[in-house]
């Protein structure tokens, strides 16, 4: 296969590690990457890949097929749009946009200009939730009845100051940026959510965004899930605390979510299902039995990216299609309204 | 004032517990046991108690100071007004009564005979949920951030069937059996509810009672709450199971609570309390220290009996009293109605 040159928007936070994961993803060329700050031409240097200061001259210059906007929020229509309208292939950082409206009309950009948007849930790579989705989508469970997901820790008090002072105003806070990753995992194991009820506090903080929450979902299946969310408390109970994905964070073996099925339940990330072996033996009064998974760890950036390279010569459908970062962007600011009206939204 | 003498009205499940607990407990006189079904009388006979089918004939015939009632729901109110009016202590099984307004009579009824009123929510007496309340009250670990519980106990096919069937229908659920011992510790340990919502779902067994929950709570203190609970999956995971308190069900060692605070973390019934040990490496990045509590097991409900008999030689103060009673059961109504009306509850 040819490699697909692609370049990179914004080498900030997310740009920067995804400019050096793409120089190992065989599928690609990273050819050059743009950032409005010239300090970061260091990045593309070391990289051996051309650097643009303007975004626009790099995809009216290069060759391109396809482009990784990983660029502020309120950056990703407008750039994503401008881009799709030179015929470049998307993959757009989660969340989608900014706002539905916004995505909405990323979306129809990228239809009438026939290119494909992926959108940047890296999580749906990791070979933990591929399985976890397998294991639930395939029945191993019975009938899905609910699921609990905890994401408790500790975010320090650096995380909130100087430049980064924006965390602690609305919309900075653990629903719009955490939270949503939760909910495209959830989306992408256990199926649609259809209504949403959330109890937000910021009682510890005292900042205007919110510091906890505590939110129940209810799914297109008839599923229930409930969520607690804190940044505010001494945990490991989290995605992060568990997984061991970020490789910056402390983790250790704990489970972060539980799925509950008429036939068994699904410990994760510990990857053990507990179900009846003895169907005379069913019940309370009975013990459950036991069984692990054996999970290969895989990079979930370089699977997305090499995924990429084949959503954009057409040989898969993306795994998170604009429609589906739309909805779990839709979802996740239902959560957050929820939270400040007091009633559950159904979506 | 020599040994209390206490008589028990109703012998079925749990009130069967009761005159096993009572006849081994030598600072009291278990003087006798009522049952309308005269097969009683051998477990009676066996207890070394008197045994009336009448519990009218019970209480007038022998000289009693207290009763301990554990009859269905819908009798607390009548025989309980009726064991006041011959000016007998009261020991109610949960709930107070089957409705508010039985449960309002029956305080009333206490009052007005100048009798005591303690309502049988057995595990205030657990020594592990009294220092789980001095923890989280006497600021152990913080200021309250949030509580997750989580009870997934699988009820055998049996529970539903012959004279047990009532418990496929509206009332005889989860929610009004099970989950009114969760609202009551919760109430214990952190204090008044002010808000909660509830999705309720019976899509599993499809039966006209309810079989998974999620339930948001509110607390006084401006912490959140959430309770996932299911009768239809495999998980092991519940008080009951988890507490090892009745062995009818299968002693497994999980957690089924988890206490936040903003300095510390309590799982229970482990009691192990999560922290950072120093202030400048506290944050997401850093390991936690694990830290056990030492708790000296004692039996509920023979602590409970204890306080009864106490509380009727006026040297102690009922652990719930009628009051208190009622606010949980109206809890647990508001959780029910929500679930119906799809509409938050405030209080």
């Amino acid at each position: 296969m040819e490699k697909i040159r692609l370049g990179l928007i914004g080498l900030g936070l997310m740009g920067t590690p995804h400019a050096r994961i793409l120089k190992k993803v065989e599928e690609c060329d990273l050819v050059a990457a743009s950032d409005v700050d010239e300090k970061q031409k260091a990045v593309t240097e070391e990289l051996g890949i051309k650097f643009y200061k303007n975004y626009e001259e790099m995809i009216g210059t290069e060759n391109l097929r396809g482009v990784i906007l990983a660029v502020p929020n309120h950056l990703h229509a407008p750039i994503g749009i401008a881009c799709a309208q030179k015929g470049l292939h998307l993959f757009v950082e989660k969340p989608i946009a900014q706002s539905v409206s916004e995505a909405d009309r990323l979306i129809e950009a990228a239809e009438q200009n026939k290119v494909r948007i992926l959108v940047g849930h890296q999580r749906r790579f990791s070979s933990l939730v591929e399985k976890a989705r397998e294991i639930v989508t395939g029945g191993e469970l019975g009938r899905l009845v609910g699921v609990t997901i905890t994401w408790a820790l500790l975010k320090p008090g650096p995380y909130f100051e100087g430049l980064l002072s924006w965390r602690k105003e609305k919309g900075g806070g653990p629903i719009l940026i955490n939270l949503i990753h939760e909910i495209d995992n959830l989306r992408y194991i256990c199926g649609e959510i259809e209504e949403v009820f959330a109890l937000v506090s910021n009682k510890v903080r005292n900042f205007p965004v919110e510091d906890t929450a505590s939110i129940t979902l209810r799914f297109r299946n008839g599923a229930l899930g409930t969520i607690f969310l804190s940044d505010c408390t001494p945990s490991l109970t989290s995605w992060e605390g568990t997984t061991g994905e970020n490789p910056l964070l402390y983790h250790d073996f704990g489970n972060c979510y539980q799925f509950f099925g008429t036939d068994g339940s699904l410990l994760f990330p510990q990857m053990k299902r507990r179900y009846y072996s003895d169907p005379e033996k069913v019940g309370w009064n009975y013990p459950v039995t036991e069984q692990g998974y054996k999970m290969v760890r895989e990079d979930p950036y370089i699977k997305e990216f090499s995924h990429f390279c084949r959503v954009v010569i057409g040989e898969e459908a993306p795994r998170t299609s604009g429609e589906d970062g739309r909805r779990t962007l839709e979802v996740t600011l239902a959560i957050q309204r929820s939270g400040e009206t007091g009633q559950p939204i159904r979506l | 004032m020599g040994r209390v003498r206490l008589g028990l009205i109703g012998m079925g499940m749990i009130g069967k517990l009761h005159a096993e607990t009572m006849s081994r407990m030598k600072d009291l006189e278990f003087v006798a046991a009522s049952d309308v079904d005269a097969k009683h009388q051998k477990t009676a006979e066996e207890l070394g108690t008197k045994f009336y089918q009448s519990y009218e004939e019970m209480i007038s015939k022998e000289k009693l100071d207290g009763v301990v009632v554990a009859v269905p729901n819908e009798l607390h109110l009548p025989i309980g007004s009726t064991c006041a009016k011959k000016g007998l202590h009261l020991l109610m099984e949960k709930p107070i009564a089957a409705d508010l307004e039985s449960a309002d009579r029956l305080i009333q009824a206490a009052k007005e005979n100048k009798v005591h009123l303690m309502v049988g929510h057995h595990r205030r007496h657990n020594p592990l949920i009294e220092e789980l309340r001095n923890i989280v009250r006497g600021g152990k670990i913080g200021k309250l951030v949030g509580v997750t519980v989580l009870w997934s106990l699988y009820k055998p096919k049996d529970y539903f069937r012959g004279p047990f069937a009532w418990r496929a229908q509206p009332g005889g659920g989860p929610i009004r059996i099970n989950l009114i011992h969760e609202i009551d510790n919760i109430r214990y340990i952190c204090g008044d509810i002010t808000r909660l919502y509830a999705e309720v779902s019976n899509e599993a067994r499809k039966f006209a009672v309810e079989d998974t929950v999620s339930i948001n709570l509110r607390l006084a203190g401006g912490a959140v709450a959430n309770i996932f609970l299911t009768d239809t999956a495999p998980g092991n995971i519940g008080y009951e199971a988890n507490t090892g308190e009745n062995l009818f069900f299968y002693h497994s060692p999980e957690n089924c609570y988890i206490y936040y605070g903003t300095e510390g973390v309590i799982t229970f019934p482990k009691m192990k309390k999560f922290f950072y040990r120093d202030a400048a490496k506290a944050g997401w990045q850093f390991p936690l220290c694990e830290e056990g509590i030492k708790i000296d097991r004692e039996d509920p409900y023979t602590r409970q009996i204890r306080n009864f008999c106490g509380v009727i030689q006026g040297s102690e103060t009922p652990k719930i009293d009628g009051v208190d009673a009622r606010k949980t059961l109206e809890v647990t109504l508001a959780i029910q109605k929500s679930g119906e009306t799809g509409q938050p509850v405030v209080f």
